[in-house]
């Protein structure tokens, strides 16, 4: 671990990255590859690809990383180059979105290794029966809900910076948001209090 | 104490319900034939009817404003102008339905959050030491390239 560059705002790190830092650039893999891989896991990317699409996406934002102007459209960037990269990977292999969710006990096999510490084992199967209803929910929306909500309640950017990514503005942000939010209502209901 | 004929008392205490339409049919009569005979009550009555309706337009246009979703849902991620918060904060005081719509956005979102964050709590990736040593090594290999291939 390099503490040089541990305390510096990703802001900070962006603008020494694009001079050449090469630490700076590990710590900003480091703290983003977390957001990555999760996104590409709620988006609905084949267990066994997940690591590789995250590399792959990880690897273009170390290369391309002297291109980006403005640190603030970091997050927008970032999130272009994993939608990019993951529907290049759908196109080359041919196939269609995959949109319905698998029966659970296929899902369940297929199902990338996470560890849990969870301790309680009835608390424990409760976890993954809830995991993976918003899982198979988030999967059941149409990508550009899907993408959004994720890129929302996952990564926790603005709306504004949701636009930027999507090529849209606010107002279709806003309405998709919405939309995807009445629909995991729907889909979730006997969790929601 | 409702037995028998109404009292002016009585009436100043049902006559809010009365209006809203909250009174069982034997009651709702007994208020009207009080009313029918007692010119004190009929006044009373017309001035917090007129009152009692404004405030009911009033509600129901706020509420109207802002059966959009998206707008609720925008506000609950503080994600709307501040002239549309304020809107929406006078409107929740008189609707439930509001705030109930609200109530569910925020559980739904809180629901969300949990299991994001834990799903991926004590998940460890390392792959930036990787990342670097292959941009490291493209670029020897393009550096390479150049030099051979010059001519
Ligand atoms: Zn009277």
């Amino acid at each position: 671990m390099n503490y040089k560059v541990k305390n510096n705002t990703l802001d900070e790190l962006i603008e020494m990255a694009r001079k050449g830092d090469m630490e700076a650039l590990e710590e900003i893999i480091r703290r983003q590859q977390k957001n990555v891989f999760a996104t590409l896991y709620y988006l609905n990317a084949k267990p066994d690809e997940i690591m590789d699409l995250t590399q792959e996406v990880l690897f273009k934002v170390a290369k391309n990383i002297k291109k980006l102007k403005n640190p603030r459209t970091f997050k927008s960037w970032l999130n272009q180059i994993i939608i990019n990269q993951f529907y290049d990977t759908l196109r080359k292999k041919q196939k269609s979105v995959k949109k319905v969710c698998l029966d659970a006990a296929q899902e369940d096999k297929k199902e990338f290794d996470i560890p849990d510490f969870a301790s309680n084992p009835y608390q424990k199967a409760l976890d993954k029966e809830l995991e993976r209803a918003i899982k198979c929910s988030i999967h059941k929306l149409p990508d550009p809900f899907k993408m959004a909500i994720i890129m929302r309640e996952l990564q926790g950017l603005s709306y504004e910076e949701i636009a930027r990514a999507t090529n849209s503005n606010i107002g279709t942000v806003k309405s998709r948001i919405a939309r995807a939010r009445l629909k995991l209502q729907e889909y979730l209901k006997p969790y929601i209090s | 104490m409702l037995k028998g004929n109404l009292t002016c008392e009585d009436i100043s205490k049902l006559i809010l319900s009365y209006i809203d339409d909250k009174l069982s049919q034997d009651k709702r009569n007994r208020v009207a034939l009080h009313l029918r005979n007692c010119p004190f009550c009929m006044e009373k009555y017309r001035v917090i009817k007129s009152l009692f309706d404004i405030i009911k337009q009033k509600n129901i246009r706020r509420a109207k404003k802002f059966q959009q979703y998206r707008l609720l849902s925008a506000y609950c991620d503080n994600e709307v102008s501040q002239n549309t918060k304020e809107s929406i904060e006078a409107s929740l005081a008189l609707s439930c339905d509001l705030v109930h719509r609200i109530l569910k956005i925020n559980s739904l979102k809180k629901l969300l959050a949990n299991n994001f964050e834990e799903k991926f709590a004590d998940f460890e990736l390392n792959l930036e030491k990787k990342v670097i040593e292959r941009l490291k090594s493209e670029g020897v290999v393009n550096k390479i390239r150049k030099i051979f291939c010059k001519d």
